[in-house]
């Protein structure tokens, strides 16, 4: 009998956690259902009270932010970290086949088509990948720094014309490369930021921010903030010859940042 | 743990931007109401819930299957969390909370205060069960784990869960009467 009564208690309250109709575990024997019927109600009234206990949407928000950011902190020093070997290996592979390829479609015209190129476009991979090959085959560190501020400027005017189109998820994606680049820059032993990539590549990946339910408005606020501090950290610590530079590219990311901020809200709004 | 739970844990822990973000969603709200009626305030249930993602974020590599489901896993987490913190606060575990801040559809304030009222009054008298039965009660009813669940967080057997949560009821039903 007391096994049973357990038993058809539980089933009562595992309906009533899921939020299902209880009804369906109401027992046959009368001597049981009167025995269970006090024992329900008091299920029912602590699973009531008990549940109603929600975060506060503000809460809700700031934490799925943080998490958000946790995530990706950590994502990005796993790959920060891959082994020297790893990393030799892969660079040397990196940089002959990027040779290969560039020598190939050079010959072709199609890296000048694809300068100015688009996500969206047939050459934008053509364009990327000319860009790594650069980055590859750049063995000063000054001019490595100036071809990562060259190609954040590249991702933050492709993010404002993509957002212009309406194509949030790519101009999510492409603030995030951006600010990628400005960490894998300030990682350099030119600016040395321990642990900057890590901190700003939280702020990768469109799909991750939606997956956390994040609004666009509000992963790009995150982006634009990080990126600013990566960005006045290397205006204290760059050789002079840079500083110029960057300074321009803060101004401008806060302008491009804005615009598609704007665009993306301006969307919202019409639909 | 279903095969598909399995599959969702073992790409959050590769990194999968959305399977984390599923784990996430799906307990974020439970390891909340747990903290709280342990707790008994929403801040600091707030900074332990807080804390506890952080340490799933850290330590999710480290899980181990032998058919242990996520959700106890994870509220050991939850649990050694908050038995830390009232260490470090040196104090005892509250059974009167001073604020209670409810999202409640209905903003009458007179409403509110009744439900505050009532739910202070559940958590009181869940605050004078056993240790055992009050374990059961907050996980299986706060928390809203099923009863395998429960028993592998606890490490005791679903038979002696099953029966920790009747006497709880029935203790607590009593306890209820008493106070009108």
């Amino acid at each position: 009998m007391s096994e049973r009564i357990e038993e058809a208690l539980d089933r009562y309250i595992d309906c009533l956690v899921r939020g299902e109709r209880p009804d369906v575990v109401a027992p046959d024997d009368g001597d049981l259902a009167s025995l269970l019927g006090p024992l329900m109600q008091t299920s029912a009234l602590v699973v009531h009270q008990l549940h109603s206990i929600q975060p506060t949407p503000d809460f809700r928000q700031s934490a799925r932010m943080r998490t958000r950011s946790l995530f990706f902190a950590k994502l990005a020093r796993r790959e920060t970290h891959p082994g020297f070997l790893f990393m030799w290996w892969q660079r040397r592979w990196a940089t002959a086949m990027a040779t290969v390829m560039v020598a190939c479609l050079a010959s072709l015209g199609v890296v000048a088509a694809s300068v100015n190129a688009l996500p969206s476009g047939f050459f934008y991979p053509v364009k990327t990948t000319t860009e790594q090959m650069r980055l590859s085959l750049t063995v000063s560190e000054i001019d490595r720094a100036q071809l990562q501020l060259e190609y954040t400027e590249r991702r933050l005017s492709e993010m404002t014309r993509m957002a212009g189109r309406g194509d949030t998820e790519s101009a999510l994606m492409l603030a995030a490369e951006a600010t990628r680049l400005i960490a894998q820059m300030c990682t350099a032993g030119l600016f040395g930021l321990e642990g900057a990539q890590a901190d700003a590549a939280i702020l990768m990946s469109g799909s991750g921010a939606s997956a956390l339910g994040l609004a666009p408005a509000v992963v790009l606020t995150a982006d634009r903030d990080s990126s600013l501090e990566l960005l006045h950290y290397a205006l204290e610590v760059a050789p002079e010859e840079l500083r110029p530079r960057i300074e321009l590219l803060v101004t401008e990311l806060s302008r491009e940042f804005d615009t598609t901020i704007a665009h993306l809200e301006m969307a919202t709004t019409s639909r | 743990m279903t095969p598909i739970e399995e599959d969702i844990v073992a790409r959050a822990a590769r990194g999968d931007a959305d399977a984390f973000a599923q784990l996430y969603e799906s307990n974020f709200d439970r390891v909340y109401r747990y903290l709280y009626v342990r707790l008994g305030n929403p801040t600091e249930a707030e900074d332990l819930t807080q804390e506890v993602f952080a340490k799933v974020l850290e330590v999710i590599g480290t899980f181990q299957w032998r058919n242990v489901p996520f959700a106890s896993w994870l509220f050991r987490i939850a649990h050694n969390k908050m038995i830390d913190h009232i260490r470090r606060e040196k104090r005892v575990e509250r059974v009167d909370s001073e604020e209670t801040v409810l999202s409640l559809d209905d903003p009458d304030p007179a409403e509110i205060a009744e439900h505050n009222l009532q739910l202070e009054k559940v958590r009181h008298n869940i605050g004078r069960l056993s240790p055992a039965q009050r374990e059961v009660i907050w996980l299986r009813f706060g928390a809203g784990l099923s009863t395998t669940e429960v028993a592998n967080a606890l490490g005791k057997s679903t038979g002696t869960v099953k029966a920790l949560q009747y006497n709880g009821i029935v203790a607590l039903r009593k306890l209820m009467e008493q106070a009108g």
